[in-house]
Formats: structure tokens, sequence, C-alpha cells
């Protein structure tokens, strides 16, 4: 009892004594509040300008055509109707264009994981002769924008001759135009849609691993491939799922590859921004196609298809996701 | 003796070992090499050619003639729209950089400040790296922020600013000063759909900056401002950089970017090689011009740790 009563009494002479420290405090904390206040009023702010294209892609894609119309109808439709999505559906050849795009999608994320890791690690951890300029090269592949080199590219792909040994064995050139060999190809060899940024992050995590640990394996006898897959790879866990994650989604909204390369067929970003040229079949559609308000729903629709796979894999990665990429340490 | 020997043979181990690793290094790198040779120096050095080229498709292939510097001149002083629309870019580049890379830092520090309900504005602010879809943005922000297309629009106008800019207006500012605050208000939108990574970024570098930093310095009797200025700018500093550059070239190749489609449509649509490489050719030394000019501002105040 004492005791309490004697820390008490210093606190409170403290705070009579020193009253410019009493005053402090309290300013210091109506600062920290009205920070906080300031804090949940923006986080909310910006929440809203972040989730306010998918609250208005649902609006739409579930709003009859007639409603637009209505100026009585703002945000929640008067009646749900499907129609948009049957319509998007055909327009864009969804399911069609969902596997192709999937297809190239996962496809060319597991092919560049694989040779972004294993060069990554060759740059993260050996030490040979022009290594700096080779990164210079990893990094300029960054900084060129692939446009700069897609006309050559699609002139290469159009007659496609690996470093002539098509020729050498009669086969001829082959045109990768409008397979998903456009994609694999580039990825296989590390030189996929951004594969740079995904050297540049496998290379700063293996610099990250401890230096015993291939020591290590070096005396148990393992050669340098072997402590690569079997000391380095069970490790990559954090790096891998970041990379797969970016990789699959820059892929699935890539729009200049797929326009690039394919003719006949189309991705979903090809699909969609072609959307008002091949809504024509509709329809109806022909009739008023100055009228931009017939099309804006289903456009939504289409835009909410689009956008909903990826959207699926993200909650349900989402808390993997945000740990791996703390735990990459993509910065180094 | 005997140790003597087993010394040297150890030697000799060790060297091979070391050597070993050199080859094996080179093992390890030759997918990319071969990638990078065939799916980048070869097509960059290709579209430098095919710059100074005039090229049409004949039956058996590709006809190239050699034309000098005819393409650069056509793209820089006969074509109206190029010239400007490569100035254009480049003030809108100028202009949204900082904005975005102060705006992500700011986002970034609210972020690693803990605090409830964290867990779920992270899920919100990551959302556009997910929907990073330039055709979904474009689709859906042109309605939004068209006028007359929807009725919904017109009777809410939601992410203008246009009550404010009467309201500031009518208080008396001066109209420049209230443009460029209503501009930015008009583009939060755009920039904040457009700093999802660039927040990652930064919040990877906050979290790898060792906290007893921040304890010593308090315990030295250092505010939140100076270790702010003090500790966390400079740490932060390399991923800075890195974002900026980041940002130069995300903005440099954003699906909406009218450059690209003149480069796109002079090749696909009207046939010219040439003077699509060209246009390429150009708009990549502006972007190395952009990069390089980057680097001589910021890349040697960076602050490195280690090295």
């Amino acid at each position: 009892m004492v005791n309490i009563k004697n820390i008490k009494a210093i606190f409170f002479n403290k705070d009579i004594d020193k009253d410019s420290n009493f005053l402090k405090k309290i300013k210091w904390k109506s600062a920290k509040i009205s920070w906080q206040i300031v804090r949940t009023f923006l986080l909310i702010g910006l929440c809203f300008v972040l989730i306010y294209p998918l609250i208005y892609m649902l609006s739409n894609a579930f709003k009859p055509i007639v409603e637009n119309y209505d100026t009585s109808v703002i945000w929640i439709p008067k009646s749900f109707t499907f129609n948009n999505f049957i319509d998007a559906i055909v327009v864009i050849r969804y399911w069609d264009v969902l596997k192709n795009t999937v297809i190239i999608g996962v496809l060319t994320a597991i092919f560049q994981i694989m040779s972004c890791m294993i060069v990554g690690y060759g740059f993260a951890r050996f030490k040979f002769y022009g290594r700096g300029i080779l990164f210079v090269i990893v990094l300029l592949t960054i900084i060129v924008p692939p446009q700069t080199i897609a006309i050559p590219q699609y002139i290469d792909f159009r007659y496609f001759d690996f470093f002539g040994l098509f020729k050498l064995l009669g086969i001829g050139s082959k045109s990768l135009l409008d397979t998903y060999w456009a994609f694999y190809l580039p990825a296989i060899f590390g030189m996929g849609l951004r594969s740079g940024i995904y050297i540049f992050v496998f290379r700063q995590f293996f610099r990250g691993l401890p230096k015993e640990l291939e020591d290590a394996a070096s005396i148990d006898g393992c050669n340098a491939f072997k402590t690569f897959y079997k000391v380095m790879l069970p490790n990559a866990g954090a790096a891998v799922l970041t990379v797969f994650l970016f990789s699959i989604v820059w892929q699935w909204s890539d729009y200049y590859g797929p326009q690039m390369f394919f003719a006949n067929k189309s991705t979903i970003s090809t699909a969609l921004a072609n959307f008002t040229v091949s809504a024509a079949t509709l329809p109806g559609v022909t009739e008023s196609s100055g009228d931009p308000m017939v099309l804006s729903t289903r456009i939504q629709a289409a835009c909410l298809l689009s956008v909903f796979p990826m959207l699926l894999l993200y909650l349900i990665l989402q808390r993997y996701f945000v740990e791996s990429i703390e735990r990459t340490g993509i910065v180094g | 003796m005997e140790t003597g020997e087993s010394m040297k043979k150890l030697k000799i181990l060790r060297l091979s070992y070391e050597k070993r690793k050199q080859i094996n290094g080179y093992f390890f790198l030759l997918p990319w090499i071969i990638g990078v040779s065939l799916f980048f120096i070869k097509p960059l050095i290709q579209s430098i050619i095919f710059s100074f080229e005039k090229i049409t498709i004949g039956e058996t292939g590709l006809i190239e003639k050699f034309v000098q510097t005819e393409n650069y001149y056509y793209m820089l002083f006969k074509d109206p729209n190029f010239t400007q629309n490569l100035i254009n870019t480049s003030v809108k580049l100028l202009q949204n950089t900082p904005i975005i890379i102060f705006f992500s830092l700011f986002i970034a520090i609210i972020l690693n400040q803990k605090f409830k309900g964290r867990a779920i504005a992270r899920v919100f602010f990551f959302l556009p790296v997910i929907i990073t879809s330039g055709v979904v943005m474009e689709l859906v922000g042109n309605q939004i922020f068209s006028v007359n297309t929807s009725a919904v629009v017109q009777d809410m106008p939601l992410m203008q600013s246009t009550v404010l800019r009467d309201m500031l207006l009518n208080s008396g500012l001066p109209i420049s000063i209230v443009q460029t605050l209503t501009g930015f208000i008009d583009q939060i939108f755009s920039l904040t759909w457009r700093s999802g990574i660039q927040i990652i970024l930064f919040l990877s570098g906050l979290q790898s900056i060792p906290k007893m930093y921040y304890e010593a310095s308090s315990v030295e009797g250092a505010s939140a401002w100076d270790s702010f200025w003090k500790i966390t700018i400079p740490l932060l500093s390399p991923i800075m950089f890195m974002t900026l550059i980041f940002t130069i070239i995300d903005g440099f190749t954003d699906y909406t970017n009218i450059i690209l489609r003149s480069i796109f449509s002079s090749a696909l649509n009207d046939f010219q090689y040439g003077l699509s490489s060209a246009q390429a050719c150009m708009y990549f030394i502006v972007i190395l011009v952009f990069i390089a000019l980057a680097y001589l501002i910021f890349g040697r105040k960076t602050f490195y740790m280690v090295d």
C-alpha cells in the first residue's frame, strides 16, 4: 500500500512540478489521437478509391440494359439479370479464351520460375569472369521496353530457326506465331515477360541464404546441381510464390505479347480490348452502335469475368503473398 | 611429412573446388545466355539496323533497303504527331513520378504502423498489383470518367472535384493554385491504381530496417521526426532509387501509352517496319535518358549499408 502511495505521490509531484512536461504529454497524446483519426479517414477514403472500379463493375454487370436510361437507378439496379454475362461470354468467347490464358499463364509462370531461379542462383552464389557485365545485361533487359524488340522478334518467330539448327536438320524454319511456343520458348530460356525482374528477385533471395549451406552440402558430397535442388530449392518457397504470382498476373494482363504473336487466337486482354468490335455480332447492337449505353453493361460484365479468376487467386493466396513478399527480401 | 603431403593435396583440391565453382556458374547461366542472345541481343541489334532501313515484304521474306536516317528524319520532322506525343508523355511522366513515389512511400509508412484493420487495408492496397490489366482499367476508367456515356456518372461527379473546384474558386483562391490542387485530386484514382508495386517495395524496405536503430536513437533522445530523416530515409534510399526506376519504366510501358500504340500501328497496320523500329529506338533512347538522369541526380545520393 505504502509503495503504491509513494509511487503515486512521485508521479503526482512530477506532473505538477513540471507543468510543461505535463502539457507536452497532453500535446503528444492529442497529436497521436488526431493522427489516428486522420489516418483512419485517409485509409477508408483510399480503400474506397481502390474498390470503386470493382463496385462499379458489379453494379453495372447485373443491371438490365433498359435501366441504363433510368436516372433513378444509381448503384443498385431494380432487377438483376445475368444476360450481360451471357452476352459477354459469347462475345469474347470466354471459355475458349480463358483456357488459352490459363494455359499460357500457368505454364509460362512455371517455366519462368525454373529458369529464373537457376539463373538467379548462378548470379548469387558463383564468382566467375564477366559476372558484372552479364548482370548489367539482366538490368538492361528490364529497362528496354519489350516493344523496342517486338518487331524483329515478330519476324524472328515468323521464320523461327534455333541458331540455324533446324536448317541443319533439314526441317527448315518454323512459324511460332499463333502457337503457345511464342511464350514458352523465351520463358524457358529466362527471357519471358519481365524475366529480368524475377532473376533479380531470386538473386537477392539466394544472396541472403547462409554460405555454410553450400559448404556443408559440398562436404557431404553433393555437386553444385545436387546442392541446388536438394538444399536451395526447398528453402526458396517464399521467393517462388512471389514470382509465381507476379508472373501469372503480368502474363494475364499482358496485352502486347498476345496482340503481337496471336492472329487467330486471343487471350483475355486482347479479347477484351476488341470487345466493341466483336460485339457487332450481337443482335440489336449494329443498329444502335452509335449509342455507347447499349454495350456499357456488357463491357462491365466482360471486365468482371476477366478479373474474377485473378481476384479469386489473390483472395486464396493473399495471406501467403503478403508474408512471402516480406520474407523474400526483394530489397536485399 | 605426411601432414605436408595432405596439405598439398588439400590445396590442389581447394583450387579445383574454386575453379569448379566458376565453371558451374557458367552452367547455371547457360540457359539465360542462350535466351538473352536469341531473344534480346539479336532482336535489339536487328531493331537498330531496321531503323535505318526501308523494309518491304517480298514473297520469300523481307526485302531490306538501307536508307540512312530517313526514318528518323520523317519521324522527328515530318510526322506531325510523334514529337508532340513524345514530349507530352515525358512531361506527364515528370509530373507523375514524384507524386507516385511520395504517395506510395507515405502509404507504405502508414501500412507499416500498427493499427486495427491493417491486414484488410493491405489487402486493398495490393489490389492494383493483381488487377494490373491496362485494358480493364481503361474500359472501366473510361466509363467512370466520361460524362456522357452513362446517366449514372452524370448524376454523381464522384471521382471528379467539380464541387471542390467551385468551392475553392468561390473562396477567392487564384485559379492556378486551384487547378493544380484539383488536378491532383482528379488524378488520385489513377495514381492509387498505379502505386501498388511501389507500395510493396517500400513496405518490404521498411521492414528490412532493423528495429534496434530506432530503439537506439530514441534512447539518445531523437524524436520520431529525427529518426525518420536520419534513419528511415537513408536506409530506404536504395529502394527509393529502385522504385524510381521501376516507376519510370512502368510509366513508359503503360497500356494507354500513345507512342507504343503508334509503334505498333505503323508496324502491324501500315507494315512500315523500318519506321516502327526507328520510333521504338527513339523511344528507348528517351527512356534511357530519363533513367540516366535519375541515376545522375539520385543514384549518387543513395546510401548503401554494406557496399
